[in-house]
């Protein structure tokens, strides 16, 4: 039990490290609690706690603590580096630690932008992950049931709603043949205070372009994931209009991301009535409709493409960052790749210029790491579908 | 002609599953204009009537107020008018299908299924929002609201900065989704700022503000579903969520609704009760105190009447307030087990 408390902390308070180590540095008197509380730890730990699973993690920790850390630390942890137990030790005083920074706005000091910049350019990040890794994804399916569509895509602390309405309405005069398909964003303010009022409308227009970009395709409707011409009833005069709505009820970085996938696993999810046409109207007369009562039309959702948003740290790019590390981004590239590899969308955020080979470069990363997101993705949808079903 | 969805499959069996109700049949697939609907809720035989009427524009078929709530317990289905266009066709139609619906049926069922005194099935769970202080789901039958909490903090705007207490602040929201028919409201319109104001007073009034002066707590609730009874739904998830951010509070504040229809007072209104244009009595009660903190109440009703029915919500309210202690007390075990205690 007690080393499934360790695990926890392990992977809960990454950031609290890096705290405690500045406020060693900026605070010279407080180095003597600290070793203090070190040693009663470390006195603590040694009797009774089975060690094995965190152990590779203290190599990429040691150093960049060590790095943060003044010299008579960095000889400290150095000179018993061999001993698990000092990594415990180090884990558990952090517990103890006075500083407790409040979580929600971003307000880093230098050490910690320096260990978080230290830690990607290292290759492994602040919560251990390496610099192509993505958090854990947890899909669930069918959760607002007004929808004809829901799903709710949890990745660490990032949360996001995506909801699916269909409802029928006229073709625009210029594509009599093509459905109508509209994406939403809502930032709530129970992600963040600063979404308070109208204060997530910017983020939330953003976001919704972007998606719109990624997963919609042209103005003529070309090169959309969804298939337009899919949701035709009658030519030029009844279609399907979809609203997408998404909610971000918790934000810790990778927006984009999550929403996207939120939106695919919200579509699979989708059942859209089949509609018979009452024969017989002509000229410019409604034609009467007919909704079915039994059979739900499915969406074909392998087209729809993933969002994959590379962010640029220093010299290197990272996949899903969270909040504290988009604060160090120079710049980051959003691309949306479908399952054949090709590009859908293109979306670059951040003041910093990139150079062309570079984005080459993360383009053809970006691919890459998209069939890996796509089979876990799929997999996860299919586990939410069947869990859905048997409940 | 004229023609209605009837239930999803996957719906029927998750009402089933929520509600121990189902629809038993239609009585007929295809209606016409002011035909007659029949509907038959298993357990008991509550019957609902209610009349077809057109709307001219795209003649599509309304099944009185029932479908004025897509969301509620029988959610009847039907084609929507499109972007825009409320469900309800005008407040006369509205008033005769008020008084020809039968909210409560001869064998003393509701439309859902409950008795006149029974609450919804309600849920709640602490920790929803990760990067809160505090926050905690709450949900009221279908009706679903999230709240977290921010703070005791530094003010941000410091001319709101109180010196001998703390600043409470309140956002109530909805989510586009969280009704039957899309709605894209602009923020802060009447309703929800009426709704923030007075689930601010509310929490305001049980929170030790003076012990935490020149701060601010934030709380912030967003409705996932409505089905009736927002306002209480969302005072308890607010009560939740307070607690789990360690805010000194007097009480557990708890709120819930009740109203009085054919006759009868009936428990934790749903939206098809709510919008019947009956008398809505919501009440806030600090249990331990025996307080009375909020009180409201729409329509008119004899005050021999009121008594009873407030005395419902009260006792609904000592329910919610039970149940939220259940619900601390098992979040409590599990941070022990956490610790390794």
């Amino acid at each position: 039990m007690r080393f499934l408390h360790f695990t926890f902390l392990l992977h809960l308070k990454p950031i609290s490290i890096t705290r405690l180590s500045l406020a060693h540095q900026s605070q010279p008197a407080a180095s003597f609690t600290f070793l203090l509380n070190l040693f009663v730890c470390f006195l603590l730990l040694r009797t009774s706690v089975p060690l094995t699973l965190t152990h590779f993690l203290c190599f990429g920790l040691r150093w960049s603590v060590a790095e943060a850390l003044p010299l008579a630390s960095f000889s400290f942890l150095s000179a018993s580096s061999g001993s698990p137990f000092l990594f415990f030790a180090f884990k558990f005083s952090v517990q103890f630690s006075p500083v407790r920074y409040s979580t929600g706005m971003v307000g880093l000091s230098p050490g910690e932008k320096h260990f978080i910049q230290g830690g990607i350019a290292q290759d492994i990040r602040s919560d251990g992950r390496k610099r192509l890794t993505y958090r854990p994804i947890n899909v669930e399916t069918g959760v607002i049931p007004q929808a004809n569509g829901s799903a709710r895509i949890r990745m660490g602390a990032t949360d996001v709603i995506s909801t699916v309405k269909a409802e029928l309405g006229k073709p625009i005069s210029l594509q009599p043949d093509k459905g109508k398909v509209s994406i939403y964003v809502d930032c709530s303010p129970t992600a963040a205070p600063m979404f308070e009022g109208r204060g997530g409308e910017e983020l939330s227009t953003e976001l919704s372009v972007a998606l719109q970009r990624s997963l919609l395709g042209g103005k003529s409707g070309a090169g959309a994931g969804i298939d337009l011409s899919s949701l035709v009833v009658v030519e030029g005069k009844i279609c399907w209009d979809l609203y997408i709505d998404c909610l971000v009820v918790c934000s810790d970085g990778n927006l984009l991301d999550a929403l996207g996938a939120a939106i695919k696993a919200a579509l699979s999810n989708t059942g859209i009535p089949r509609v018979q046409v009452a024969a017989g109207a002509s000229g410019d007369e409604q034609p009467e409709v007919d909704i079915s009562d039994e059979e739900f039309l499915q969406f074909d959702t392998s087209d729809i493409p993933v969002i994959v948003t590379l962010t640029k740290v220093g010299r290197h790019y990272i996949v899903d960052a969270t909040t504290e590390e988009e604060s160090q981004m120079s710049s980051a590239i959003s691309i949306s790749v479908n399952r054949k590899g090709h590009i859908c969308g293109l979306t670059k955020r951040g003041g910093a210029g990139l150079d062309p080979s570079i984005v080459l470069d993360m383009i053809s990363v970006a691919k890459h790491v998209s069939e890996q997101l796509i089979n876990k993705l799929d997999s996860e949808i299919a586990a939410a579908e069947a869990g859905e079903d048997e409940s | 002609m004229l023609s209605l969805f009837s239930l999803r499959k996957e719906t029927q069996r998750r009402l089933r599953r929520k509600n121990r109700v189902a629809l038993h049949h239609w009585s007929a697939s295809k209606i016409t204009t002011g035909s007659k609907l029949i509907i038959n809720i298993l357990k008991g035989t509550a019957i609902v009537k209610a009349t077809i009427c057109q709307s001219s524009l795209h003649s599509f078929a309304f099944v009185g107020g029932l479908l004025a709530s897509s969301q509620n317990q029988l959610e009847i289905l039907g084609p929507s008018l499109g972007r825009g266009a409320r469900p309800y066709i005008n407040s006369k139609q509205r008033w005769r299908n008020r008084i020809e619906m039968e909210f409560v049926s001869p064998e003393g069922l509701r439309l859902d299924g409950r008795r006149p005194m029974e609450m919804r099935q309600i849920r709640a769970e602490i920790g929803a929002v990760a990067k809160a202080d505090g926050s905690a789901v709450f949900e009221m039958g279908n009706t679903k609201v999230i709240a977290a909490v921010y703070g005791p903090r530094e003010v941000q705007n410091r001319t709101q900065q109180i010196n001998d207490q703390a600043l409470v602040r309140c956002e109530y929201s909805m989510a586009n989704f969280s009704t039957g028919d899309r709605m894209r409201k602009p923020k802060g319109d009447r309703r929800s700022t009426e709704i923030s104001l007075v689930i601010r007073q509310t929490m305001e009034a049980c929170i030790l503000t003076h012990l935490m002066p020149r701060s601010q707590i934030d709380i912030f609730v967003q409705v996932l579903q409505a089905d009736g009874g927002t306002r209480s739904a969302c005072i308890n998830a607010a009560t939740l969520a307070l607690a789990d951010a360690g805010i000194p509070m007097r009480d557990l504040v708890t709120s819930c609704s009740s109203g009085y229809l054919n006759s009868t007072p009936l428990l934790d209104l749903n939206y098809v009760e709510d919008s019947a244009g009956g008398p809505d009595v919501t009440v806030g009660f600090l249990p331990k105190l025996d307080k009375v903190t909020l009180l409201q109440m729409d329509s008119k009703l004899p005050i021999d009447i009121f008594e009873n029915v407030m005395q419902l919500a009260i006792e609904g309210c000592k329910a919610i307030a039970n149940y939220i202690r259940e619900i601390m007390l098992e979040n409590t075990k599990q941070l022990e087990y956490r610790r390794g205690i």
